[in-house]
């Protein structure tokens, strides 16, 4: 008894005194790249991915003797802090690797986090490479920032390729986050399928936090729509959506235009429930070679795949691609290499564009794949570029 | 809303309450010996959950036995949390509301790293729909009903009708009196706090076919029970079971006539109301 | 206890201590520290309203209020910080009143509850009230602290401010638990039939204690909004509700400095596991193990380390084999 309280007490007084330390010398040769990203929580499942994608990168062009800026060799390290989701922590992480870290290069991911930091990003000159969906993100007024994932505005392709093949389907319910998420992803998409000539029966929002979708759904389902789109939402939340949309007796189809992972989605709502979804991003046959070899490496590296880890490479491609084209580290040369660069992500050629849109040309442009379930496999069915190049 | 709808609503509504009543069962047993509100409740419906994920999903075994696993594995968690927290803390009703908080963010911390970042699922018990009144309601939520009936009968017969039962109804009237009667008074509260996890365990056992898993699962269900208790009184049972069918419609029936946040809103104005005109809830009784 | 000199001269120290973060410590310690004197302000804000036996588990709420009152002013209507902040302040308390004067009827277990549901309350309204607070898009575009005119654009500057607001709040503070209203408060606490038998107003100085709370929360709420510049709903709910709780009874509940010390403690504790995804985990294990082994708090930590060593050396005339 008496020792362990003694050593509770010294754990105590340990833990308060290293609190403030002094700040860490730098070796010359080596560059780093800020992730403020959650590692912990509930949004974890995307965090990691960006994490470990981007260290993967780095570590294999480190392994290389590292990235070849003006005939000299620089390594390239990754420094990550958990942002947990939380807007406070968002600031105090992107604020300790610009003032603490001397970062001059971040990826934020989350929408909220990265617009509560927009402005710090801006005064410290960094360069941001964000994975967020995010209204007014991608804008002139943030001109450092290069938005690394496609965004509901480039996805919504896909609707026409549904209007094409699927001429039946007509009246088309909503359900996503109520946040600016949910609400901005919602906006684009009823925007752009309406001018399709789709009717949006529905619009509906849901916290973050719901399991019992019932209410919600018996309020879309008196619409009587042919598709449910459930843009923006998790997967365990699509899942659940899905299995209790069943139950109540919807027969139709179901649209992800994000990015999601059917096969948790198929676990939650069982398999059978998931035939014939649509989503973006996430692919299971036929994977490309590319493809392929990364999910090899990635999980040599770290164990467990997660899919999420493809898309989430961009910023780490984008970032050495525009270091190699500029031969420099500026910021400032690097923005400007981005703006021109192309460069080979895991699908395909990308670049950075979007300006007929945005004002802007700081937007990832890539074939981005479809995929639909067939029987439980999410099957690449056709890829396609943003309707703004 | 159409007759059909409402219907509808309404028996989702019951199933709804069903799994709120049992929450809120043992958060109002231990509220009436110990005047304590056990925080932690959430995160042991979130603990009950997986108890169903390894045993039955995982490790194959027989859902009810799964379930019963659940409960006594929970409820002799609950006895231990009585002897390591509540117990040394000697009743102090805010140092122990600040244990259990502390608890609570770590089970709920702990569990990412120990269950996965990923959401888990368990797999359907009760598979299909049934046709009631003309309307589909999936057999796996009308099966709560019952089950949640069954366990609340089996409690008050327990209150009412055992030694056991008797001494803690005497320390719920007083506690120095029943101390005085030669009721152990450290037995009866483990016994309280292990019957208030094993409900907690049991509602989330209950769910986790339906709903899917992850450590923050609990967090919902526990402001819900809040409510619930409030409504129906602190530290009564058939104000619990009133208080889980009453907010299980509200939260059916108004979401969807009017969604889902109004109906949120609606409910917490209606409590702060409530609280603020007749304190001790519906069926509550002045301390 | 100790020698009433002591006291000037740790105070003293401390207020040099933190004087000089800036100047050591880099923008980064800046930044963490001024969270801390917000979070300072916000625990010892809430001891009054616990000395007098209230257990209230919504005090983020009135910093919610506190701070999207002061951001949308500021914004909208270009009002200067100084009265923003103090319309955030008083609309907190105005709030306070019209919450804690129907409650003031409710004890101990139902008034935490009506305060745990009013978080929530708050929380949705700030959420689905879209057309002015944005709703979970976020509230930006907060302009920066200002005094007299003058933009403090540099986060030591900004930090000096919070300094010296919780300096002054903490002096108020003080020189209210020891003036006559603070030992009415005592008495209230220790029993409302004691303090009724003396002729005091409970219910009057109940209130006041409350709304005095919900006041200085609104204050640190206006500050943290035009120093994070970012306000979103669901930052200010139960997690920092009960968060502000914790600080009071981890830092102990016996003596003034217990919420300060509290409050800094758990704030700073998480900065070594930074990164770490066990961050969380440590944090509640060392809440746990503070309120099992110190019930008195971690200001009961030098008696309980002095009565520890005592004992040691009392007990030392058979070395143990270990030693």
């Amino acid at each position: 008894m008496r020792s362990q309280r003694s050593r509770m007490l010294a754990c105590l007084t340990v833990a308060g005194l290293v609190a403030v330390g002094p700040g860490i010398t730098r070796a010359q040769d080596v560059v780093k790249f800020g992730v403020s990203t959650p590692l912990s929580g509930p949004a974890a499942p995307w965090g990691i991915p960006h994490k470990n994608a981007t260290e993967l990168i780095f570590d294999e062009i480190n392994a290389q003797g590292g990235l070849d800026v003006g005939g000299k060799k620089y390594k390239l390290e990754v420094v990550a802090y958990d942002h947990k989701y939380v807007i406070a922590e968002g600031v105090a992480t992107v604020n300790r690797l610009i003032a603490k870290d001397g970062v001059k290069y971040v990826s934020i991911l989350g929408g909220a986090v990265v617009k509560a930091n927009e402005e710090a990003v801006n005064e410290g000159r960094v360069l941001n490479l964000p994975l967020a969906y995010a209204d007014g993100l991608v804008s002139p007024k943030n001109p450092l920032t290069f938005h690394s994932f496609p965004a509901p505005p480039e996805t919504t392709s896909f609707w026409k390729w549904v209007k094409q093949n699927h001429p039946s389907l007509k009246r088309v319910a909503t359900i996503s986050p109520n946040d600016d998420t949910g609400w901005w992803s919602i906006k684009v998409e009823t925007t752009f399928i309406q001018k399709l000539g789709y009717e949006t029966v529905a619009k509906e929002f849901f916290e973050r936090t719901m399991t019992d979708f019932n209410p919600v759904l018996l309020r879309i389902l008196t619409q009587k729509p042919d598709v449910i789109s459930v843009l923006a939402s998790p997967a365990g939340s699509v899942g659940l959506i899905i299995k209790q949309a069943r139950e109540l007796g919807f027969k139709g189809r179901f649209i992800h235009i994000g990015q999601v992972d059917t096969s948790v989605v198929a676990n939650i709502a069982g398999k059978a429930n998931v035939e014939g979804m649509w989503v973006h991003g996430f692919v299971q046959t036929p994977l490309p070679e590319r493809i392929k070899s990364w999910q090899t490496r990635y999980t040599k590296k770290y164990g467990e795949w997660n899919a999420t880890s493809i898309d989430f490479a961009n910023p780490a491609f984008a970032f050495v691609a525009a270091v190699k084209k500029a031969q420099s580290f500026d910021p400032k040369k690097v923005a400007d290499a981005l703006g021109v660069v192309e460069f080979d992500n895991l699908w395909g050629k990308a670049h950075f564009g979007g300006k007929d849109y945005y004002g802007i040309g700081n937007q990832i442009i890539y074939p981005m794949p479809f995929s639909e379930v067939k029987d439980g496999v999410a099957t690449l069915v056709t890829q396609l570029l943003p309707p703004h190049n | 809303m159409t007759p059909a709808l409402f219907v509808q609503s309404a028996i989702i509504g019951v199933s709804l309450g069903s799994i709120y009543i049992l929450m809120a069962l043992g958060l109002t047993l231990m509220f009436g010996m110990m005047h304590i509100i056990n925080f932690a409740h959430g995160a042991v419906y979130m603990l009950g959950a997986f108890v169903i994920y390894y045993v039955f999903f995982q490790g194959g075994m027989p859902y009810f036995v799964a379930f019963v696993a659940s409960m006594v594995l929970l409820g002799i968690f609950g006895y231990l949390v009585e002897r390591s927290i509540y117990r040394p803390i000697k009743g102090g009703i805010e140092p122990t509301l600040v244990a259990l908080l502390a608890l609570t963010t770590f089970l709920q911390a702990a569990g990412y790293p120990v269950f996965g970042q990923l959401d888990k699922h368990v797999p359907p018990v009760f598979p299909g729909t049934r046709n009631i009144l003309g309307v589909g309601i999936s057999i796996e939520r009308l099966m709560i009903i019952p089950v949640a009936a069954a366990l609340v009968i089996g409690l008050y017969l327990f209150i009412n009708n055992t030694r056991l039962g008797a001494a803690m109804r005497a320390i719920e009237q007083d506690k120095e009196a029943a101390a005085l009667q030669g009721v152990n008074v450290h037995v009866v509260n483990g016994l309280a706090f292990a019957i208030g996890f094993a409900l907690a365990a049991a509602s989330g056992a209950l769910m986790a076919p339906i709903f899917k898993l992850d450590p923050m699962m609990g967090e919902q269900p526990l402001l819900k029970a809040f409510i619930i208790i409030i409504l129906g009184g602190l530290g009564s049972i058939p104000g619990a079971i009133l208080g889980g069918l009453m907010l299980g419609l509200i939260d059916s029936i108004v979401a969807t006539a009017l969604g889902a946040e109004p109906a949120f809103l609606l409910s917490f104005v209606f409590i702060i109301m409530l609280l603020l005109f007749r304190p001790t809830g519906l069926f509550g009784y002045a301390s | 206890m100790r020698p009433k000199l002591g006291v000037p001269i740790v105070l003293a120290t401390v207020v040099g201590l933190a004087l000089l973060v800036p100047r050591f410590g880099g923008d980064y310690y800046v930044h963490v520290f001024a969270l801390v004197f917000t979070n300072v302000i916000l625990a010892a804000s809430l001891r009054p309203s616990l000395t007098c036996g209230q257990l209230n588990i919504g005090h983020s709420a009135f910093m919610s209020i506190g701070a999207y009152t002061s951001a949308l002013l500021a914004k909208n209507l270009a009002v200067p910080f100084e009265i923003s902040l103090v319309c955030g302040a008083l609309l907190a308390a105005a709030v306070g009143l019209a919450i804690g004067y129907p409650s003031l009827r409710l004890r101990g277990v139902y008034f935490a509850m009506v305060t745990v549901a009013f978080v929530e309350v708050i929380r949705l309204i700030a959420q689905l009230w879209v057309s002015l607070t944005r709703g979970m898009s976020g509230l930006s575009g907060i302009p920066k602290p200002s005094i007299l005119g003058m933009t403090l654009t540099t986060r030591a500057s900004q930090y000096y401010l919070v300094l010296g607001l919780t300096l002054v709040i903490l002096l108020v503070l003080w020189k209210l638990e020891h003036s006559r209203l603070g030992l009415i408060w005592k008495s209230i606490g220790l029993g409302d039939n004691l303090a009724q038998s003396l002729g005091v107003d409970i219910a009057r100085h109940k209130l006041l204690a409350f709304m005095l709370g919900c006041f200085f929360a609104g204050t640190a709420g206006a500050f943290y909004a035009h120093f994070i510049r970012f306000l979103f709903p669901p930052e200010f709910g139960f997690l920092m509700a009960t968060n502000i709780l914790v600080y009071n009874y981890v830092g102990g509940r016996g003596h003034f400095v217990g919420p300060v010390v509290g409050a800094t403690f758990l704030s700073l504790l998480s900065e070594p596991f930074r990164g770490s995804p066990y961050e969380t985990i440590f944090f509640s294990i060392a809440m746990l193990l503070t309120i099992l082994f110190l019930p008195g708090g971690l200001i009961t930590l030098p008696r309980k380390l002095a009565e520890l060593r005592w004992w040691r050396t009392a007990s030392s005339p058979t070395p143990s084999p270990a030693a």
